[in-house]
């Protein structure tokens, strides 16, 4: 027999996860055009880890985490811009390594997941109102 | 007593295992690797039914691994659109369910009160 409502512990997971990761691809994007003096290090964008959780009742599994966080290059680009006022004396400021592209995919990836999850919630709750109706007959 | 109501509590259970697993699934759809399950128990209530001998065992349900391919380059093998309909019939087998168990115990109450 399945723990009560377990599924909302185990999507409720999932929202958490997905959430934290459209943060740090907000966060990645917000900072893509930051420069940094060539003598220190540029922005270093953030990669959200999944790792399932095992175990759950009946060992159904118990949804998913965050394992950790995975930064981009230090060095990042350094590219010429002598206008800036943190360049150096050839010119060169650093800019973090953010391929743009893959954050919006990230960022389309971690929507339409918090979605899914938030429909397998509206679904659990059905299937769990009408097991409390079970015997209102 | 016949088992209807044993079967349907069997059906039940198993139901709600399959619901969990698919939250599962469904919650490690971008976790590097995961491995995608599937339960069935439908297959062991079958043959107890077909056995005879009263009530069925309360839960048959087996979880095994699915045998999808990898559709994505860090392993993972979910696919969320099959599961998302697989909660969808699963919810409302569910309820199906539910209105049958209701139907029986409406039944015992009629052959009770008369």
């Amino acid at each position: 027999m399945s723990d009560m409502f377990s599924v909302f512990g185990v999507s409720g997971s999932a929202l958490d996860v997905y959430k934290t990761w459209i943060d740090a691809v907000s966060d990645n994007v917000a900072n893509a055009d930051n420069t940094s003096p060539t003598s220190g290090p540029a922005f270093q964008a953030r990669y959200i880890v999944a790792q399932a959780v095992p175990g759950g009742p009946d060992n159904t599994g118990a949804g998913v985490q965050v394992a950790g966080v995975n930064y981009g290059p230090a060095g990042g680009v350094e590219i010429y811009d002598p206008s800036d006022p943190q360049a150096d004396s050839k010119g060169m400021v650093r800019k973090p390594d953010i391929d743009m592209g893959e954050q919006m995919t990230a960022l389309i990836i971690a929507q339409r997941g918090y979605e899914a999850n938030l429909a397998v919630v509206s679904r659990a709750q059905s299937a769990y109102q009408a097991a409390l109706s079970i015997g209102n007959a | 007593m016949d088992p209807t109501l044993d079967i349907l509590h069997t059906a039940l259970n198993g139901l709600m295992t399959r619901q969990s697993v698919l939250a599962d699934n469904i919650a490690n759809a971008a976790t590097p690797g995961f491995k995608a399950s599937q339960v069935d128990f439908e297959t062991a209530l079958r043959q107890a039914i077909a056995n005879g001998g009263g009530a069925p065992p309360t839960n048959t349900a087996t979880i095994a691994p699915t045998n999808a391919a990898a559709n994505a380059q860090d392993g993972n093998n979910e696919n969320l659109d099959s599961d998302t309909l697989s909660l969808s019939e699963t919810e409302l087998r569910y309820q199906a369910i539910v209105n049958a168990v209701n139907g029986k115990f409406s039944i015992l109450k009629t052959s009770i009160e008369g």
